[in-house]
């Protein structure tokens, strides 16, 4: 019969050698990851030794047992002492020196353990078995407590050490805690009610190791970024695992154990199986996100060594033609404003790429703020008015009926859209101009951008906001462009819950934007599509 | 008195550029080409508004930023990043150390930007 003691122990024992082995295979070669793994081996022998201490009907075996009980126990301080050095950061080099000088007080504790100075008998009782401490018990929890408070400085070091690192010091008040909950519990039932002659718990202390360890490997596994979902798996499988062999061992009939031996047989290799492929899985994402962070900082750098040049060019043709550098001739303005204009161009296309990379990677900001669509529409109109007055362009806008409430928007993304449209329009449009429509639906604010240019057939509508397509009418008329910022408009219009897209009765009849912005923002949407959002979400709804 | 201004920017032409610029405007200009120098020169010049590059040699503008604001004698001249690295956690480290804003440099012509600190200038008293 196998009573709740015996469970809980088998199940102490199970919970800390399956997260132990977890924490050490994700990384074998990691100082943190095998000093855990020592650190567990320290708690699974205490509590076996105790196990079989509390099983025993020979007084002299369980004596041996109860001599052994010490081991993991003494050598468990140490092993914290050097997890506090390495943990989360190594805060100074730990010399072989200092470990061995912290052995030997470990040493003559064990030597006082086997001198029966610390305990000298167990006595078999009905609960199970009661050891009788020896005159230099005390000892044994001196020890203990000066090595748990030197591993504590050390953590306050360490949390000293990492200002302003809010990870390292979650870590380490994960570590703390479980530290402190197991310290706490496990002096009082080893320690402290046995001085008072109350045995009967002695049983149940190897098991305030587990808060310990369940804490540590949260830390370190929060470090790491391992997934806990393969932890989650093992420890399921392990207490499944466990379950059937408690019902094989209590069954009596021989078929039936072999039926269910098989069973757990079966069970065993499925869930050594399971848990391989998830951690195969979590392996494959790691290195998915590793090449993606690479990948995205590339962007980032390249997009600045390509922008360099082309603040240069964009600063010393704005000043020459500003007259910074003395009058400008006449003949020298026009191609000098088209230097001017195809860098300006490029600079978009930098800008365009940069942000479909971060697209590509669900990488881009959002930070949306109450805006007044009206006064942003208005500011680009005269900002563009100058461009689209040297190509002889009208540009009017058709103010809205009723006021516009002020929406949601991240305003660099629609400016940005709404220029590109822009641009297109007076690219496009030989004669006539650009009007602009502002609207209020039921649950969205409409902005129309109509041209009297090119127009379009269904099928270059259709292909419009898809990437690298441009209609005919830009190829015939322009090369430049790679026709990426349309579908990065798109992009950024469906971040916010919006519709974009395009009309026109046909070729030569002109051409309209439209633009729908919902009044009030999705917040589940956004987190959907973007991975970032730079202010708190309070701040914003 | 003319206003001051710690231009701090490796890329020469650039920072040529811009100090000319800021120059005409009639600014005083002081151009550090690396962090340490512009912790120097803002020591010793006190200007009223820095203009920090952020990828620079050696330490960049981050860090630059950490030593001025740990530093309680010019802790609160105020900054304004700019710079082509348009990287969002950078953006947001740089924030946190209290930038005025964070402006990408070729959305701006030199014209653009002396307005844009001109007003940032005026908003400051």
């Amino acid at each position: 019969m196998i009573s709740y003691t015996n469970l809980l122990l088998i199940l102490a024992a199970l919970v800390n050698f399956i997260l132990g082995l977890t924490v050490y295979f994700y990384d074998r070669r990691n100082k943190i990851n095998i000093t855990f793994f020592i650190l567990v081996l320290c708690t699974v022998q205490w509590i076996v030794s105790i196990y079989f201490l509390w099983n025993s009907t020979d007084p002299d075996i369980a004596f041996i047992w109860g001599k052994l009980s010490f081991f993991g126990p003494t050598l468990l301080p140490v092993v914290l002492i050097y997890f506090s050095y390495i943990f989360p950061n190594e805060i100074k080099k730990i010399t072989l020196r200092r470990i061995i000088l912290l052995l030997i007080p470990s040493i003559i504790v064990y030597v006082f353990v086997f001198s029966n100075l610390i305990i000298n008998g167990v006595e078999i009782v009905k609960w199970g078995s009661n050891v009788k401490l020896a005159s230099l018990f005390i000892v044994f929890p001196i020890y203990f407590l000066l090595y748990i408070f030197y591993g504590f400085y050390n953590l306050i070091l360490q949390y000293k050490r990492n200002e302003g690192k809010w990870l390292e010091r979650l870590q380490i008040k994960y570590l703390f805690f479980g530290f402190i909950l197991s310290s706490i519990l496990g002096l009082l039932l080893n320690v402290i009610m046995p001085i008072f002659g109350i045995s009967t718990l002695v049983g149940l202390g190897p098991l305030t190791t587990v808060f310990l360890i369940v804490f540590t490997s949260y830390a370190i596994v929060k470090h790491q970024l391992f997934n806990i979902r393969v932890i989650a798996t093992e420890l399921l499988v392990g207490l499944v695992g466990l379950l059937l062999l408690f019902d094989v061992m209590s069954s009596k009939l021989p078929g039936l154990i072999a039926l269910k031996s098989f069973i757990l047989l079966v069970f065993i290799y499925f869930g050594y199986e399971l848990i391989k492929s998830v951690l195969r899985e979590i392996q494959r994402r790691e290195e998915i996100e590793k090449i993606d962070r690479a990948k995205s900082e590339f962007i980032s750098i390249a997009s600045h060594q390509l922008r360099t040049p082309l603040t240069a060019v964009k600063g010393y043709i704005s000043m020459v033609l500003e007259g910074t550098y003395g009058q400008l001739a006449e003949k020298l303005s026009k191609p000098l404003e088209n230097v001017y204009q195809s860098n300006e161009r490029l600079i978009r296309l930098v800008n365009d790429l940069l942000n479909l990379s971060r697209l590509d990677a669900g990488k881009i900001e959002f930070s949306p703020e109450l805006t007044s669509l009206e006064e942003m529409v208005s500011g680009i109109v005269e900002e563009l008015r100058i461009n689209a007055k040297k190509k002889g362009l009208y540009m009017k806008m058709i103010k809205p009926s009723e006021l516009l409430p002020k929406i949601m928007v991240d305003q660099d993304k629609i400016r940005q859209v709404i220029l590109n449209i822009v641009d297109n329009a007076i690219k496009y449009t030989k004669e006539g101009g650009i009007t602009f429509e502002l609207k209020k639906l039921d649950e969205q604010e409409e902005i129309k951008v109509s041209d009297t240019g090119e127009g379009m057939d269904e099928r270059e509508l259709n292909s419009l906001f898809q990437m690298f397509s441009r209609a005919t009418a830009g190829t015939q008329l322009h090369a430049e462009g790679a026709g990426l910022g349309l579908y990065v408009a798109r992009q950024f219009i469906e971040m916010h819950g919006g519709k974009i897209w395009a009309e026109s009765p046909g070729k030569g009849k002109g051409s309209a934007f439209i633009i729908q912005l919902p009044i009030k923002l999705d917040l589940k949407l956004i987190k959907e599509k973007t991975r970032i959002i730079t202010k708190a979400p309070n701040d914003i709804f | 008195m003319a206003k001051k201004i710690l231009l701090i920017e490796d890329e020469k032409i650039l920072a040529e550029m811009y100090k000319d610029k800021f120059t005409e405007a009639g600014f005083e200009v002081f151009l550090a080409l690396e962090a340490k120098e512009g912790l120097k020169l803002a020591k010793k010049e006190r200007p009223d508004l820095i203009i920090l590059d952020i990828l620079l040699p050696r330490e960049n503008g981050i860090t630059f930023l950490t030593w001025l604001r740990k530093d309680s004698k010019i802790a609160s001249i105020p900054v304004v990043a700019f710079s082509n690295y348009d990287d969002p956690a950078t953006k947001r480290e740089a924030a946190k150390l209290g930038v005025k804003e964070y402006l990408i440099k070729t959305n701006y012509t030199p014209s653009e930007i002396v307005a844009k600190i001109k007003q940032l200038l005026a908003d400051e008293r």
